[in-house]
C-alpha cells in the first residue's frame, strides 16, 4: 500500500512556536520520506538537544533524543550496527556545530551513509536565545545586551574540510526545494549534510521571512523585493564530482560559494563526490562477514534463551591458581 | 468541522450557515476560517510562509468587505502562525 503523509506523523503535541522554521523542515522530511517510499520501520530519527530535538518525537518511526551535541555518535552506532536503516540525524546550529563540532568533523572524514541535517536559525531558541555559533558577528538579536563578539562559523566550508561527500543548503519555508534535497541527501550514497536556513520568529529578529525574502530592499524598477536567497541549480552551478580530477576544482567552487552571505545566499546542492568509499565498504574489506550479518542480525541467544558466547574459556585463562 | 458541508469554492469545502452576503460560514477543512469574524486584518495573509491565504471580497459583510479566504489549503505545512497572529481567532487549523 502507498504510504500517506499521515503514515509520518504522531499524536504528540507539537510546542515549537507559531510560525518556528521547524515545521517546515518537519514536514519537508516527511514529504521527502513518502516520495521515497521508505517504510516508517526502516527509518530512525536521531536528535539531540535543542528546538529540533523533538522531531523524533514527531515522526512515526523509530527515534532517539539524544544528548546535547552528541547525535551523530548514537547514529554511528545505530548504523553500523544495522546498516539496512535509513539513519537521519538531526542537529541544531548550537547543538552540531558548538558542543558536538568535534564529532561533525570526525563523522565527515567517516563517510558513513547517513543524512545530517542541521536546523541553523542563528540563536540558541530553547535557552532564550544566545547567539549560536553560526551568529555572525556584530549581528545583535534580542536577548543579546551588546553585539556577537565571535565570527560566525561556515558549516559548509568546515563541512568541505572534514570530508562530507554531500552538502547542501537549503531553507525552511520553500518546502518543496527542502524536500528534493533531502531526498538527494537520503539517496546519496556517503555522508550527506543538509543546513537548514532557518528563522527562530522567538527570538532572531534579524534574519526573519522578511529579511530572506528581501523586503527590506525593494527593487526601484519593479516596485518588489529582491529575495536574498538564490538557487545554484538555476544558476548553472554543478557541485557533482564524476571522475577524479573534479574533486579540487569543484571543492574551490563550493568553497567560493560557501562565503557568499547577506545580499545573495546559495541554496541548492554545493558538492557531491560519490567516488570515496564509504565506512560500510571500508569495513567490510577487513571484516568480510560483516554485510550478510552486521551485529543487529548476528544471534545472540540459542532457543531456550541462553547466551550463545560463552566467556567461561576467558575466564579459565585468568584462574589464579597454586 | 462537525458542521455539514453545505458547498465547495476555490478548492476548499464551506460549512455552517451560509446566506450571502450576510452570512458566509466557515472556509476551508484543515485550514478553517470562520469568514464572519474576519475582519479583514490580513496579518495571516502576512504570515504564512507557504501562502495559504488570499483575499475575497465580501461586499454587503457586516464586518469587513474583504476576508481572508484559504485558497492553498492544500499546502498548509501547520505551522499555527495564522492561528496565533489572528486577532479575532477566526482561523482553526486541524492536522488531518
Amino acid at each position: 500500500m502507498a504510504l500517506k503523509l499521515s503514515d509520518y506523523r504522531t499524536q504528540v503535541f507539537n510546542d515549537w512556536c507559531p510560525g518556528c522554521g521547524n515545521f517546515g523542515i518537519l514536514t519537508s522530511l516527511q514529504m521527502a520520506l513518502v516520495d521515497l517510499a521508505v517504510k516508517p520501520s526502516r527509518v530512525v530519527i536521531i536528535s539531540g538537544i535543542g528546538c529540533h530535538g523533538k522531531t523524533p518525537h514527531f515522526v512515526n518511526a523509530y527515534g532517539v533524543h539524544t544528548l546535547h551535541g552528541r547525535a551523530l555518535p548514537f547514529a554511528i552506532g545505530i548504523k553500523l550496527a544495522n546498516p539496512e536503516l535509513e539513519v537521519i540525524v538531526h542537529g541544531g546550529d548550537g547543538d552540531g556545530l558548538g558542543i558536538g563540532a568535534g564529532h561533525f568533523v570526525n563523522t565527515g572524514r567517516r563517510n558513513l551513509d547517513m543524512t545530517y541535517i542541521i536546523h541553523d536559525n542563528g540563536v540558541y531558541g530553547l535557552t532564550k536565545g544566545q547567539a549560536s555559533p553560526t551568529l555572525k558577528l556584530g549581528v545583535k538579536t534580542k536577548a543579546m545586551p551588546k553585539p556577537n563578539i565571535n565570527e560566525g562559523i561556515n558549516p559548509i566550508a568546515l563541512a568541505l574540510a572534514a570530508g562530507f561527500t554531500f552538502i547542501a543548503r537549503s531553507y525552511c519555508y520553500d518546502v518543496g526545494h527542502l524536500k528534493e534535497t533531502i531526498k538527494m541527501a537520503v539517496k546519496h550514497k556517503g555522508m550527506a549534510l543538509v543546513i537548514v536556513q532557518q528563522w527562530c520568529p522567538t527570538y532572531n529578529e534579524i534574519n526573519t521571512k522578511g529579511w530572506y525574502n528581501g523586503e527590506d530592499r525593494i527593487d526601484p524598477v519593479t516596485g518588489k523585493p529582491i529575495p536574498r536567497l538564490y538557487k545554484l541549480e538555476e544558476n548553472g552551478y554543478d557541485g557533482v564530482v564524476r571522475k577524479p580530477e573534479d574533486v579540487l576544482p569543484k571543492t574551490v567552487a563550493a568553497l567560493t560559494k560557501a562565503f557568499e552571505w547577506d545580499d545573495k545566499i546559495p541554496i541548492g546542492v554545493f558538492y557531491q563526490n560519490e567516488l570515496v568509499s564509504t565506512f560500510q565498504e571500508r569495513i567490510s574489506q577487513r571484516i568480510t562477514t560483516y554485510p550478510g550479518t552486521p551485529p543487529a542480525k548476528e544471534i545472540i541467544a540459542d532457543n531456550m534463551g541462553e547466551p550463545v558466547t560463552s566467556i567461561k574459556k576467558m575466564l579459565d585463562e585468568l584462574k589464579v591458581t597454586g | 468541522m462537525k458542521k455539514p458541508v453545505v458547498g465547495e469554492h476555490n478548492a476548499h469545502k464551506i460549512r455552517g450557515d451560509v446566506k450571502p452576503p450576510e452570512k458566509l460560514g466557515i472556509h476551508g477543512t484543515s485550514v478553517a476560517v470562520d469568514q464572519d469574524s474576519c475582519e479583514g486584518d490580513g496579518i495571516c495573509i502576512s504570515v504564512c510562509p507557504v501562502n495559504v491565504f488570499n483575499w475575497i471580497s465580501s461586499p454587503g459583510h457586516a464586518t469587513s468587505s474583504k476576508k481572508s479566504d484559504p485558497v492553498n489549503e492544500i499546502d498548509c505545512i501547520f505551522c499555527r502562525a495564522c492561528e496565533s497572529q489572528c486577532p479575532v481567532r477566526a482561523i482553526k487549523i486541524t492536522e488531518l
